[in-house]
């Protein structure tokens, strides 16, 4: 079987649209999971009695667990306990295997994201050293005050890289869902092998598309953290 | 009235007594002086008196805000931490804001000023450590001796009842100390009362209104500068003394 560069090019064009699509999910997923994982950190470092050791377990579980097994267990369940939410918010009734497993996913991630990022925020926050918070109470700002306007900043041009890191990951993270039936990039290039028969150029013209998407998302990083740096936040 | 008094001060870390009864004061415009060997306390309780630390037991009255920390609020201890501010033994400048951010943020946050209020008063205060060079450019972009220049204008802008200064100069090479001792001499010109722990001896004699000796977490000896240094009456002030004094003629 030869290798047949129409098929990729118009491999290529199929997958396109599914770029947007993923770009947006990876950065909503990862983004959500941030938030939620700042809070965990918050919590965490806060060395609450009962919270503590329950968020801890629930980290070390979400890490240590392939992404794949997750998002098995994920879709049995998940939609069985949305679809009571979801039925009352839409004042009819909505059956299990009615929830969308784009939702499924989407809930899936971002907690799997939230639990590697409250470790990274984590990490980053106790990097800032103690005496930064006690300046700042010592010349009479408050503890609000004090995190929001020297830690937190401080913290985040330390994590700012990685958090970068992780949105690749979260992008290529995203190919796991087309086993549930979501359509990302991969799930595209997955269709059209179907749709003309051959495995080859689709699955080439993915990997460029990753590939290429890599660049161009990298590229655009520096130039943001360059412009950070410029202003002093990355010292 | 005093402006600074303590009382029977009291901390432990753990099972082990750090401050064992602590008293002194200081009058408005006062430069005290704290002396003492290493590991007795000096430092923990400069920290008391802002509360970084919170005391096991004493009271402490700075201004017109008085605290005992046997029983006392969130809010009575914020008041306290608000009448003093500290210049830190290793700046601990600001790093994600520039000289003159540093210098406007006790104004800003503290006093609650808007930013174009606070500007110029932080440029004066730059301007009198010879710093007003520097306003835009971020501390790690300073050696150690500017930093503590910075650290000592962020101290003084919001013109607090007391200043507290950990060893000021202790963590800078030899060559940039007397630019920081010029800055404290020119806040101490300025009438503000203020507390240094210091192992300068010479700069103490010359800055202090008052010594105070401490060892083992208890003021040992406390008077004006001709006494301590000059005529100290306690042994362990003797020994003290003349072990700095060997130290300083070596180095
Ligand atoms: N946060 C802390 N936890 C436990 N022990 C502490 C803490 N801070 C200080 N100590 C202990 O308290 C004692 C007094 O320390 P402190 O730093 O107040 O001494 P110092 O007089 O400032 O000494 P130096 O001249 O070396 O700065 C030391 O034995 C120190 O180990
Ligand atoms: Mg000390």
């Amino acid at each position: 079987m030869t290798f047949d560069i129409h098929v990729m090019a118009s491999a290529f064009l199929y997958i396109l649209p599914a770029v947007p699509r993923t770009v947006l999910l990876a950065a909503f997923v990862l983004g959500a999971g941030i938030v939620l994982g700042a809070g965990i950190a918050v919590l965490r470092i806060g060395r609450h009695r009962i919270l503590n050791p329950v968020l801890a377990v629930w980290v070390s579980f979400t890490r240590a667990v392939p992404a794949i097994v997750q998002i098995f267990i994920a879709y049995y369940t998940v939609p069985f306990l949305l679809a009571p939410v979801l039925s009352a918010a839409a004042g009819a009734e909505v059956k299990p295997f009615d929830v969308s497993p784009y939702w499924t996913g989407c809930l899936l991630f971002i907690l799997y994201h939230a639990a590697y990022q409250s470790e990274n925020i984590r990490g980053a926050l106790l990097s800032v050293p103690k005496g930064q918070y006690e300046a700042a109470m010592s010349i009479g700002m408050t503890p609000g005050q004090a995190r929001l306007h020297i830690v937190f900043p401080q913290a985040l041009s330390v994590v700012l890289p990685t958090f970068f890191t992780y949105y690749l990951h979260a992008l290529k993270a995203l190919a796991l869902l087309f086993t549930i039936r979501v359509v990302d990039i991969f799930s595209a290039a997955d269709i059209y092998a179907a749709l003309v028969s051959r495995r080859t150029e689709p699955y080439a013209a993915d990997a460029l598309v990753y590939w290429m998407l890599c660049l161009i998302l990298t590229a655009g990083y520096h130039r943001l953290e360059a412009s950070l740096t410029r202003r002093g936040r990355a010292g | 009235m005093a402006i600074l008094s303590v009382e029977e001060l009291e901390k432990s870390f753990g099972d082990r007594q750090v401050l064992r009864g602590i008293s002194f004061r200081a009058e408005e415009g006062d430069v005290v002086s704290v002396l003492g060997p290493s590991g007795t306390g000096k430092t923990t309780m400069l920290r008391c008196l802002n509360a970084l630390e919170r005391p096991d037991a004493g009271r402490v009255a700075i201004g017109s805000v008085s605290v005992d920390f046997r029983h006392a609020s969130k809010k009575e201890v914020r008041a306290l931490r608000r009448q003093s501010t500290m210049v830190f033994q290793n700046f601990n400048l600001f790093r994600n804001h520039t000289v003159l951010e540093n210098v406007m943020d006790g104004l800003v946050y503290g006093k609650g000023m808007t930013r174009a209020e606070a500007e110029p008063l932080a440029m004066e205060e730059l301007a009198r450590v010879h710093m007003e060079q520097a306003a835009h450019l971020y501390p790690a972009e300073l050696s150690g001796g500017m930093q503590q220049r910075v650290g000592i204008a962020r101290a003084l802008a919001p013109r607090p009842e007391v200043i507290l200064l950990d060893e000021p100069t202790s963590a800078l090479d030899p060559e940039l100390v007397g630019e920081v001792l010029d800055a404290i001499r020119k806040a101490a010109s300025l009438g503000i009362t203020m507390i240094i722990v210091t192992h300068e001896m010479r700069f103490a004699e010359q800055i202090s209104t008052k010594v105070l000796f401490m060892a083992e977490g208890r003021v040992v000896e406390e008077g004006p500068p001709q006494q301590i240094f000059h005529h100290p009456e306690q042994e362990k002030t003797r020994q003290f003394l003349r072990r700095m004094l060997e130290r300083e003629q070596e180095g």
